[in-house]
């Protein structure tokens, strides 16, 4: 996670022994990455499980997931969505289509973007656990690889946003509150080990969810459920017990090192409703949880200091946004960082040639960088200087077609082409199209709506 | 529209502010099925912000992909592009733009000529313009130019703009007894967004003294740091104006006063799209005074049970002719008066005051009010009675109380 990743530069910095090697044991580090504290009702089933005595499951408490869709056509245009990955192939010229199903096969497919692709892989793979086509309401037995499958297929549903489909298929999971997500439903198989099979990413996907699908105070429920059981998990630690709250004494490195973990999972928590309260527009409640997170030790700082301030432009406080980005320059905010915020403080004070002059000169620093180019030619287009913007982009798109084919920036191109003349605008509309179809594997619809419009 | 085939194309583009676009963050641990590998994609995407990618507030500029409502009070801007779709030259080309409003018609722009334009060449023109009316506006767009054989050539297109209310205000006046106004005034932000309030202030016309009664004691809002307002949503201000020493000393003006001022409101939205409104001149109802007018100008809250205590009225004469009263006082179940009743007063002049000091007694602890004040003016035997002076809270001893 970049949220850890950043920590630790920052970290590395200040005092690099904080690394120091330990022996861990196996079992430390899977109880506490996979700890989670199971709510009431299930906790009763697993301590009847612990102590073997036999219960009459009641079909409610289980977890029965399948396969709704896995015909390709279903998800959307195929044609498109394969020729990246036919490109791909032939250039690496390792890949044939007939290759058997199996997780490597299926990160490669990620790895290559072929996103349409990787759900059907994993469909197959979800048949050989009985959770194929047509078995969902059917009890099955779930792994921790079944699991990591459907966590990967819903997260690729997202980001295709066949939201239906995603939002189908995880209901089975509701909130991985149930039993049969737990290690200590089976222990006969994983013997003492504890705590949610499902990993934390997955558990935050699906508190995510209903906010893609268009139900965003679900999703905050959800995700404030999932913060206050962190928050008990924290508390358990803090008094020297374990994650869950059963009392077993742990080390002190131990403890030290849980703590770490379930912060920074729980800065993850907190900046997912940080995006669902902007989401539902409720900048408010974003800007005090941002606040909260920039007042922690553990966090990036100036980086945070930045998003507040480009919030609080968002919002319109202009005021408030000078007070960030100034505290987030203190924090050693600089070069690009602090040209792009300028250049956007000039843009929302509707001064476009000083925000003009910002982004170039951020883009005299960084060069490559697409969205400094877009934001330039955005402001020129505010500035009278349409046809220097068109130029822009286009070059842009030219050095680098493959990366910089992106939805947002094909967008404002198809903007700046609508108020060119009408016939050479869509010439030139179709000669992206053309050139998306090459390109990219999963052309969003509202790229084709607007190049067809 | 014409029929003809013209030489040049007119497109119209409104300019509103861009929003910032990001990429829906879907992440993972490095333990998961798919390692880094959505997180590098997410790190890749041009929209992520790098070094808080997972965080959806963007950087990246996008033009608005949806028509964005005007509100009155905001700055309508469009981007006005004539292009050449000939491959010959035209020759002196003008644009005008006016903006068509149910009262008037405004010139927005009127280009001087562009003496040449070649084949894909433009003419850029933007305009700005604060809209100051509610309501169906049209831009229109005239092209003028000269074809190759010099013949002169011109068309029109037309667009529609409707203006819509941003804010909702509403107030109250309250006319309090010291001759104090308190203006309460109710903003609602009746657009479909959130919006900012960057300033609402009350420009008070000059017989009155303003005090901003929405900042504490140490001088912060009372709305904190920033006043947000989601659609719908109302934020309630209060202002406290003085009469000038001028005005109060003149009953009749003081009466007359009924205007107080204008509000003035700023308000930002989406990425600082600006916005100002002022009220039209707010109106009080003009207090009633009449002929003869008794108030308090001081009172304790506190008094003490069976303790003499004094308090001050003011009675001025507001009419024409001087009056002569005779003061009565009637002693109540609460209040015993300690003075002479049945005296008779100094006459008063026509347009003057005169401070009045009254002793008495409570009687009663709790919330009592001060009555049995009569005033009979000895030419018309009318009588005025006083019987909601002002009100004092009666404690059984100042030792209990403190």
């Amino acid at each position: 996670m970049f949220f850890e990743v950043s920590v630790n530069l920052v970290r590395g910095k200040q005092s690099p022994d904080t690394h120091l090697p330990r022996a861990t044991t196996v079992g430390e580090e899977y109880r506490r990455k996979d700890a989670w504290v199971p709510m009431e009702r299930t906790r009763r089933v697993l301590a009847a499980k612990a102590s073997r005595h036999s219960l009459k499951t009641d079909l409610e408490m289980l977890t029965m997931p399948g396969v709704l869709v896995d015909e390709e056509e279903e998800l959307g245009e195929p044609i498109v969505r394969c020729c990246r990955e036919a490109r791909e192939s032939c250039r690496r010229g390792s890949l044939t289509p007939s290759l058997t199903p199996n997780e490597r096969r299926l990160r490669e497919l990620v790895h290559m973007g072929a996103y349409g692709a990787a759900i059907n892989h994993t469909a197959m793979l979800l048949s050989f656990h009985g959770q194929g086509r047509g078995r969902q309401g059917h009890p099955t037995i779930h792994t921790p690889q079944s699991l990591q499958l459907w966590y990967i297929r819903i997260a690729l549903l997202v980001k295709t946003k066949s939201l239906a489909v995603a939002q189908a298929e995880a209901q089975p999971f509701s909130q991985l509150e149930k039993p049969d997500i737990f290690y200590q439903y089976y222990p006969e198989m994983y013997g003492g080990r504890t705590g949610s099979m499902a990993s934390f990413s997955f558990r935050l996907l699906l508190a995510e969810l209903p906010m893609h699908a268009g139900k965003p105070k679900d999703a905050l429920r959800r995700l404030f459920c999932m913060w206050a059981a962190i928050k008990r998990m924290l508390n358990n630690l803090k008094q020297g017990v374990c994650e869950d709250g059963s009392a077993t004494e742990l080390e002190e490195t131990d403890r030290a090192e849980s703590l770490k973990l379930w912060r920074s999972r729980e800065a993850k928590v907190i900046y997912s409703i940080i995006n669902c309260a902007c989401y539902v527009k409720d900048y408010g409640l974003a800007m005090e949880l941002l606040a909260q997170l920039i007042e922690r030790e553990d966090t990036p700082k100036h980086m945070l200091l930045s998003a507040l301030g480009r919030l609080n432009l968002q919002t319109g406080n202009i005021a408030g946004a000078e007070i960030c980005f100034n505290e987030a320059y203190l924090f050693g905010s600089s070069g690009v960082r602090e040209l792009v915020d300028r250049g956007l403080f000039a843009t929302a004070q509707g001064n476009f040639e000083e925000a003009c002059a910002c982004f170039q000169q951020a883009s005299s620093l960084d060069p490559s960088n697409l969205m400094i180019l877009n934001n330039w030619a955005v402001c020129m287009l505010h500035d009278g200087r349409m046809q220097e913007a068109i130029s822009v982009l286009e070059t842009a798109i030219a050095s680098k077609p493959l990366e910089n084919l992106h939805e947002s920036l094909v967008l404002n191109l198809c903007s700046l082409y609508d108020l060119q003349s009408s016939k050479k605008g869509i010439m030139k509309k179709f000669a992206l199209l053309r050139q998306i179809s090459k390109y990219s594997a999963d052309a969003p619809t509202t790229i084709l709506e607007k190049l067809y419009g | 529209m014409e029929a003809e085939e013209h030489l040049l194309a007119l497109k119209v583009m409104r300019l509103t502010r861009p929003t910032l676009a990001s990429p829906l963050p879907v992440t993972c641990d490095s333990k998961d099925l798919p390692g880094n590998l959505l997180n590098n994609v997410l790190q890749q995407d041009p929209t992520a912000v790098p070094g808080s990618e997972t965080i959806a507030i963007g950087q990246f500029l996008l033009l608005p992909q949806n028509p964005v409502n005007i509100y009155l009070g905001e700055t309508f801007s469009s981007y006005i592009c004539v292009y050449s779709e000939t491959t010959q030259i035209v020759y002196n080309i003008t644009v005008k733009v006016d903006l068509q409003t149910t009262s008037q018609k405004l010139s927005l722009a009127n280009n001087s000529s562009t003496t040449k334009l070649n084949s894909d060449e433009t003419v850029n023109t933007v305009i700005h313009h604060e809209v100051k009316e509610i309501g169906p506006h049209i831009l229109v767009c005239e092209v003028a130019y000269q074809n190759s054989a010099g013949v002169l050539m011109s068309f029109r297109k037309f667009f529609k703009i409707q203006v819509l209310k941003p804010l909702d205000v509403k107030t109250k006046f309250y006319n309090a007894e010291n001759d104090d106004v308190y203006l309460e005034a109710q903003v609602q932000n009746i657009t479909n967004g959130p919006i900012c309030l960057e300033k609402v202030s009350l420009d008070a016309s000059h017989l009155f003294n303003v005090t901003c009664l929405n900042n504490t004691p140490t001088g912060e809002s009372i709305f904190g740091n920033i006043t947000l307002l989601q659609p719908q949503s109302i934020s309630q201000y209060l202002y406290c104006l003085t009469p000038t020493d001028k005005l109060s000393s003149d009953l009749k003006s003081l009466s007359g006063a009924t205007n107080i001022g204008k509000l003035d409101i700023v308000w930002r939205s989406n990425l600082g799209e600006k916005g100002r409104l002022q009220t039209s001149q707010l109106q009080r109802m003009s207090p009633d005074f009449g002929e003869i007018k008794l108030s308090i100008t001081e009172l304790p809250n506190f008094v003490v049970i069976e303790e003499l205590f004094t308090f001050k009225c003011k009675l001025a004469n507001n009419g024409e002719r001087t009056v002569e009263f005779i003061l009565y006082l009637e002693n109540t179940r609460n209040i015993a008066w300690c003075g002479i009743s049945g005296r008779k007063l100094e006459a008063l002049p026509p347009h003057s005051s005169k401070i009045l000091e009254f002793k008495c007694i409570p009687l009663v602890p709790g919330l009592r009010t001060l009555s049995g004040v009569k005033l009979v003016d000895t030419f018309t035997k009318r009588t005025y009675t006083y019987d909601e002076l002002g009100q004092v809270f009666v404690i059984l001893s100042t030792k209990t109380s403190s």
